[in-house]
């Protein structure tokens, strides 16, 4: 419900438009009840919306900055091989589970299974292999996919998602941290730098996924450097 | 799975004690390993 009502709201280039807020900087998710509500509710919603808040008072970076910025970003940025499809992770698990039942009956033998009745078969191997489809459904639905912007949010993140973006990381950046988004529409070879009053975000494809050595702990100081 | 193939003794006392143990024991197995590759 959240998701919906926040998404009227997104229809600007810069993202800082996409939050709600008068495009300076100043953001009041109060406009609308729901997401209000939920803000009130929410520890992670209500640090995002104390961070945006936050960062309309720090001076923005210069034009130069900026340049600098984006081509250490560029240069960080690594494409990541991104995840097979759930599906395939499932029926991959199966097949493990599979095998090793099978591996496992050929060493050791099947008399356990010689000597159950068919009612016995059934009341024992049904909830087994029951639980072991759960057990891979369960492992399925814990990785994060990055061909699919909303896949990669674990539950309390999805909020962001609201936005019309996804939140990936917190930027290390010299006066606090600023965010990573991906949104749907950036082409694949795209990645944009915005700037709202003193913010600085990443804006990379949702439909890839990018190692970026900076924000993975590699170079980390990197970027702080660069505006210092 | 594997150990259900396998035993053919059906004794309550034995599924009890040795198969719900081995289950018991391979699931505290797989938290003590998750546990452990979390702190690495």
């Amino acid at each position: 419900m959240v998701t919906a009502k926040l998404r009227i709201e997104v229809d600007t280039e810069e993202l800082h438009n996409d939050l709600p807020g008068d495009g300076r900087g100043n953001y009041h998710f109060g406009a609308c009840a729901d997401a209000a509500e939920h803000v009130a509710e929410c520890e992670h919603c209500r640090h995002l919306v104390w961070l945006f808040g936050e960062s309309s008072q720090a001076s923005p970076p210069s034009a130069d900055q900026m340049k600098r910025i984006e081509a250490a970003i560029l240069r960080g940025l690594t494409p990541v091989q991104p995840l097979a499809s759930q599906r395939a992770c499932f029926f991959a698990l199966a097949l493990v589970f599979l095998a090793v039942v099978a591996g496992g009956s050929l060493l050791l033998g099947t008399d356990g299974w010689r000597a159950r009745s068919v009612l016995q078969r059934i009341a024992v191997f049904t909830p087994a292999a029951a639980c072991a489809g759960l057990l891979a459904l369960s492992l399925v639905r814990l990785m994060a996919r990055g061909t699919n912007s909303s896949s990669l949010l674990s539950g309390r993140r999805s909020e962001y998602a609201a936005a019309g973006a996804y939140y990936r990381y917190r930027i290390p950046f010299a006066r606090g941290t600023r965010f990573c988004f991906g949104r749907p529409h950036v082409p694949e070879d795209r990645v944009d730098l915005c700037r709202s009053s003193s913010s600085l975000v990443l804006v990379a494809p949702a439909s890839r996924r990018y190692s970026v050595s900076w924000l993975d702990g590699h170079d980390r100081g990197g970027l702080a450097g660069l505006v210092a | 799975m594997v150990l259900e193939v396998r035993c053919p003794n059906l004794n309550l006392y034995h599924i009890l004690a040795w198969h719900w143990g081995a289950a018991l024991v391979a699931m505290l197995g797989g938290l003590a390993l998750a546990r452990l590759s979390n702190r690495m």
